[in-house]
């Protein structure tokens, strides 16, 4: 895309300078600068008039945090479980007791979805077999990439 | 369906119109039954008008709103990248040598990026996709600065600032998507944006190793 390639060379004239921190700087730089740019580039496509004539309120109710506490902490916990362990080992308590609760809390997620959330996260609606089988597919091809030892 | 609207009126008129109608009808039929495959084909078929938001863009712009939306894409591995290339070179300025140690450097943001997605895709929904979207590169952009600020602190705030900078990501990528999804018609052009966003994604490794090769002749 040309337009990486524009993004490579300033990032590149910027790391002229070779100090790590810029990397994060010229890369802080440039988001704000997409950021601004999108405000008069992107269209701004109308919301579905069922949830634009929601409240407030009703949105937030809208935004399932039950199910989204849960299933962001599981997936925190299990992967933070599976990172940690190669540091300190598998034998210190917080790292297995981690990754239980992490695990434990998978069923919980799946039963707020299913039977509590007036609007659960999942769509499930858009789960038939051919997306379960790209979604599988994916899930090998992220499954090749380990831990890296540096 | 402007086109329903002229022909509601039933008042017999000019024979000119009589012959117009008999023309109108087979045609509006046919626009019932396409109205009623893209209700099934996109949920969002409701707010399409006769044309998508993408066909009322000038081209010039079109380019720019594809690129940007591809340039969450982007952001999001360099923002993995950026840290992978030069992790030795991070990890000794805070005087980490253990290697698993510096795994954390990296893990804090894919941990964020994989795990919000959850719901950043729900706030899109309720709030609106470009304010979202703005919102994701505004703090992608923030925590990205403290990260780099983190060299005067120590490693607990750089990975403090990686695990909340792969937050911006999280709420970009779903959010820059589901515009396109909602600007585009179903059909060629939109088959063509979602490839081009996807093929984003390895784009980037070029941009990656040149940091590298900077860093590396940096520390030689």
């Amino acid at each position: 895309m040309t337009v990486g390639a524009v993004v490579g060379a300033v990032f590149a004239g910027l790391f002229a300078l070779t100090w790590w921190p810029w990397t994060f700087w010229s890369t802080s730089i440039v988001l704000a600068i997409i950021a601004v740019a999108g405000i008069y580039i992107i269209p701004d496509p109308p919301r579905k008039p069922e949830v634009a004539r929601k409240s407030l309120r009703e949105k937030i109710i809208a935004c399932d945090f039950p199910g989204a506490v849960t299933g962001i902490t599981a997936l925190v916990l299990f992967n933070f479980a599976w990172n940690q362990a190669p540091i300190v080992g598998w034998q210190k308590a917080y790292v297995y007791v981690c990754l239980i609760i992490g695990v434990l809390l998978v069923p919980v997620f799946f039963y707020i979805e299913l039977k509590v959330a007036p609007e659960p996260l999942l769509a499930f609606n858009a789960l038939n077999t051919d997306v379960g089988f790209v979604l599988a597919c994916v899930a090998c091809g992220w499954s090749c990439f380990g831990q890296r030892q540096p | 369906m402007s086109r329903m609207r002229t022909q509601d009126p039933e008042s017999p008129s000019s024979p000119h119109e009589d012959v117009d109608r008999s023309d109108l009808h087979p045609r509006d039929e046919r626009n019932v039954e396409k109205a009623i495959t893209h209700a099934d084909n996109d949920k969002s078929a409701d707010l399409q008008e006769s044309k998508s938001i993408a066909e009322t863009l000038s081209l010039p712009r079109e380019i720019l709103f594809v690129s940007i939306i591809c340039l969450a894409q982007f952001t999001t591995q360099v923002g993995l990248g950026q840290t992978l290339s030069i992790l030795q070179v991070i990890g000794r300025s805070f005087g980490l040598n253990d290697p698993s140690e510096l795994s954390w450097l990296i893990a804090g943001y894919s941990l964020t990026v994989g795990s919000f997605i959850l719901i950043s895709g729900r706030f899109g929904d309720l709030f609106g996709y470009k304010r979202m979207l703005l919102i994701g590169f505004a703090w992608f952009s923030l925590w990205s600065m403290v990260a780099g600020l983190a060299v005067y602190s120590n490693h607990v705030l750089f990975v403090f600032a990686r695990v909340l900078s792969g937050i911006g990501p999280a709420i970009t990528l779903p959010n820059g998507l589901a515009l396109l999804g909602a600007t585009y018609a179903p059909g060629k052009r939109k088959d063509m944006v979602f490839a081009i966003f996807g093929a984003t994604a390895p784009g980037k490794s070029p941009r990656e190793h040149l940091s590298l090769g900077v860093q590396q002749t940096d520390t030689q």
